[in-house]
């Protein structure tokens, strides 16, 4: 019973967020002093006006606005994101396209930073002011405040340029038909990047982990269950384990969102595949259609990190899951 | 647990050793990008790349070519450098325009109905016939689909029609003369084969080259069409990579791209096996300077816009300014040397004017300011209480221009005259081009660029003619030119229009850009067929790729 009923309370919380992000991201686009056909068509063209009037009208742009964005509305729950006018191509089209090949790239090195995270975190508080510990803190301290741009040059430029080890960047190697390409060819390419994108991201596990690690450490039921007798192997397994995940799940869901500047930065650097130059496209030439489909992703994308946690929560604390059960 | 722990450990010692190895490469306050340079000339001197010498040709020519649509109809490589497919005219090295997919064409006494004769015996890559009907069908979808195609403008014709197989006829609604224009830059489509969806990154078509594979933001692949109608290509396989320009400049000097796009900041870099051309075009940057003084008008749309410039609407401003600056040195303080000095549209162009005249007269432009009644009052020129100053905005936060604009006020000061330069995004200076001058970039083939800067009709319809200018006698030129029944007699008006319009001195010219490349030692480009490169920087070098050779 309670299942179904939260399971429509999240769908509707869901449909609220993607209208909101979508309406908000529609005002902010059309307000912004860009026009359109102007990007469209290039300050710098000898077009004629019955041709620039041509096309005004049909990608709508001299429609007034709420009309075009409950136009846009309508096709979308037909299924129909639009047309960007930028690529000249469905917006779904374009998407999926620039989405696909970083995504994998994006969820590894999401769940490597969050694995190595964790274990490197509780080596640390294990270990709590060894040599270990401190070399791992003022590296992982340091490298929190090192712009990822310019550190992911860096190890391009010493893998790649200097040492010859990975290639400069793509996602697979350059003059490859893609049936051709193998996926030792695609690893060999994710390494430069996932590497990168996984030390920037994996400061915070490490830190936060730690600090719990030595909390629970000094507890009174770890000092007691010492006392009984128990292995630190099973301390760790029975105590501290559970009380320390939860932080660093919540911590590695919510990072959803940070994947997102991780992409741009692997696209740049790396020259890798993602969403990243698309949504700049559809920004600067007010590519609404494109813009709202992007939006509208990202936003899928934040909640669906957001939902899990919420159940993962329920798998490591029991607690959490008979609260919902009374209510 | 430590042994899990251990490998990371090390790898992230390792990065926090090149972190303080380039540190040291880079001998302080240095950017990020200079970085790269620094450790990258290490690379050279310690190994080197083995130089290509054959094979496959890897291309980095800027990212715009990944923008949009590789569909003809949909605009696709239409200034002039097609790879997939062909128009029914061409370009020559010369700036001429000659037959491509068509050997001749004539034009009718009144000017409306052009009549193409098309080679015979052309296939499309998928093995089709080429013919009229394929020609036909490609103008009318263009013209039925304007909306999605914002370079090839179809609105002036009336009718596309297929006499017999090898003939078609285009009827035009207005005399239009630039209509050759149109045929050499609009590509011809399969009208069996032709599919709007599979055409954006697989289109077929008859050129020198089939698209093999096309990954966005990723890469290009190049096959070679050994079919092709005027003679295969020597290399089998082009790929153009989508890269960040210091990325490309990185890989390039560790030997895996054998061609390089670079802006002229990185002209004084080097790469290993590789030297930096420079290939002539036909782009210019210039200074709209407002003919008339401040006031308020009405634009098209009926709203109020703030027009003219009371300094710049003097003519001996204008003049002095065109005359007394030194272009060359503007050049070598903007763009490290890179371009040539220019005073009007570049020589290369067939309907450019022909005149020429020297610059940095610095007396003589003195002079003229002096006998205009500009006294000189400290730094600055007076002329009954109005400062001899004004403000250039080098627009699309573009920093080429900007550069460029403050060479140029540096060198004004030789003069008395004081630029402020302003730096605008497209949109704020759209709110501002009718008052204040601005740096205009232009390059293309169609002579359609005089209309749109001088005919007097255009001021406050958008971004032609910001100025105001205003001579019947240049209108008069522009109209029969446009009207002309032959190519020689439009030619001679267009010139006629920039030779009268060059006495008032509308626009300053500033430089002929030049476009850098790397290039493979290794490989020839052939510059002989190169045409002059139009307007934007990047993809022009391909116009050849079909006589591109191994040395």
């Amino acid at each position: 019973m309670f299942k179904t009923k939260s399971l429509v309370s999240e769908i509707i919380r869901l449909v609220i967020l993607l209208f909101s992000v979508s309406l908000l991201a529609f005002i902010l686009i059309t307000s912004a002093p860009i026009d359109p056909l102007t990007t469209y068509v290039g300050t710098e063209s000898t077009l004629s006006p019955e041709a620039r009037q041509e096309i005004a009208q049909y990608w709508g742009l001299n429609d007034p606005l709420p009309q075009r964005f409950f136009t846009w509305l309508g096709h979308l729950f037909q299924g129909d994101m639009g047309t960007s006018i930028t690529y000249k191509r469905p917006v779904a089209d374009v998407i999926f396209e620039r989405f696909s090949m970083s995504f994998v790239l994006m969820m590894v090195s999401w769940a490597l930073s969050g694995i190595i995270g964790f274990f490197l975190g509780m080596a640390c508080g294990k270990h709590e002011n060894s040599v270990f510990d401190r070399i791992i803190k003022t590296i992982f301290l340091g490298l929190k405040s090192a712009p990822t741009f310019w550190l992911g040059l860096i190890i391009l430029t010493v893998f790649g340029v200097l040492l010859g080890w990975f290639p400069i960047g793509m996602a697979t190697p350059m003059g490859k038909v893609s049936s051709d390409v193998t996926f030792a060819d695609r690893l060999y390419h994710m390494v430069l990047p996932a590497f990168t994108l996984t030390i920037v991201s994996m400061g915070d596990v490490i830190l936060y982990t730690r600090q719990k690690y030595v909390e629970i450490n000094r507890s009174d039921y770890v000092l007691y269950a010492k006392t009984r007798g128990e292995t630190d192997r099973q301390i760790t397994r029975r105590h501290i384990l559970r009380n320390i995940a939860l932080p660093a799940i919540t911590l590695q869901f919510a990072s959803f969102s940070e994947l997102f500047g991780g992409m741009a930065l692997a696209e740049n650097v790396f020259s890798y595949p993602g969403i990243g130059t698309a949504t700049t496209a559809a920004a600067l030439s007010a590519d609404v259609p494109l813009l709202l489909g992007i939006s509208l992703i990202s936003a899928l994308f934040v909640f669906a990190g957001n939902l899990i946690a919420d159940i993962l929560y329920g798998v490591f604390d029991p607690r959490l899951r008979e609260g919902k059960a009374n209510a | 647990m430590l042994k899990k722990v251990l490998p990371m450990t090390l790898s992230a010692l390792a990065v926090v050793g090149a972190i303080g190895l380039a540190g040291c490469g880079s001998s302080g306050g240095n950017t990020g990008g200079e970085t790269t340079g620094e450790a990258t000339t290490q690379a050279q001197s310690s190994g080197g790349g083995s130089l290509k010498s054959s094979g496959d040709v890897t291309a980095f020519l800027g990212t715009s070519i990944f923008d949009n649509s590789l569909d003809p109809v949909k605009g696709s490589m239409s200034y002039g450098y097609p790879f997939v497919c062909n128009a029914l005219l061409k370009v020559n090295p010369n700036s001429e325009y000659v037959g491509d997919l068509a050997d001749t064409w004539t034009i009718s006494d009144d000017a409306l109905t052009y009549t193409f004769t098309l080679k015979k015996g052309i296939k499309f890559s998928d093995g089709s016939d080429f013919t009229a009907e394929d020609v036909t069908f490609t103008y009318n979808e263009v013209k039925n689909n304007q909306a999605n195609n914002e370079n090839v403008d179809l609105t002036n014709l009336e009718s596309a029609t297929a006499k017999d197989d090898y003939t078609v006829e285009f009827k035009l609604k207005e005399p239009y003369s630039p209509f050759v224009d149109v045929a050499s830059r609009l590509q011809i489509v399969p009208s069996d084969a032709y599919n709007s969806s599979a055409f954006d990154t697989k289109p077929i078509g008859t050129g020198a080259w089939k698209v093999l594979e096309y990954t966005p933001n990723q890469q290009i692949i190049l096959e070679a069409n050994k079919d092709h109608f005027d003679g295969a290509p020597s290399i089998d396989k082009v790929t153009i990579v989508y890269m960040d320009q210091d990325a490309a400049v990185a890989a390039a000097q560790s030997g895996q791209l054998d061609i390089v796009m670079v802006g002229s900041t990185h002209a004084n870099k080097t790469a290993p096996g590789m030297t930096l051309d420079r290939f002539e075009t036909m782009d210019v940057r210039q200074i709209s300077f407002p003919m008339i003084e401040e006031g308020t008008m009405k634009d098209k749309d009926g709203i109020e816009r703030k027009v003219g410039n009371n300094v710049t609407s003097d003519h001996a401003v204008r003049e002095a300014l065109s005359i007394g600056i030194n272009r060359q040195q503007i050049i070598q303080n903007a763009f490290n040397g890179v371009g040539k000095p220019a005073v009007h549209f570049t020589n290369n162009l067939q309907w450019a004017t022909t005149k020429t005249w020297s610059d940095n007269r610095l007396d003589e432009a003195k002079k003229i300011l002096d006998d205009a009644g500009w006294k000189l009052e400290g730094d600055v020129r007076k002329k009954d209480g109005l400062a001899c100053e004004f403000d250039v905005i080098a627009p699309g936060n573009d920093e080429d221009r900007y550069n460029l604009a403050v060479a140029f006020s540096e060198n004004a000061k030789d003069l008395g005259i004081k630029i402020n330069v302003k730096n605008a995004s497209w949109d704020d200076a759209e709110g501002l081009m009718y008052s204040t001058p601005l740096v205009w970039g232009w390059g293309q083939y169609s002579p359609t660029v005089i209309e749109n800067l001088f005919y007097s009709k255009n001021f406050l319809t958008g971004y032609s003619n910001v100025i105001a200018y205003n001579n019947p006698k240049v209108d008069e030129a522009i109209t029969k030119a446009i009207d002309a029944n032959n190519e020689p007699d439009a030619i001679k008006e267009w010139r006629e229009a920039q030779d009268i319009a060059e006495e008032d001195y509308p626009y300053l010219y500033l430089v002929n850009i030049e476009h850098c490349y790397f290039i493979n030692d290794n490989l020839n480009v052939s510059k002989s067929t190169q045409i002059p490169h139009p307007h934007g920087h990047g993809g022009p070098i391909i116009c050849n790729m079909k006589d591109w050779k191994w040395k």
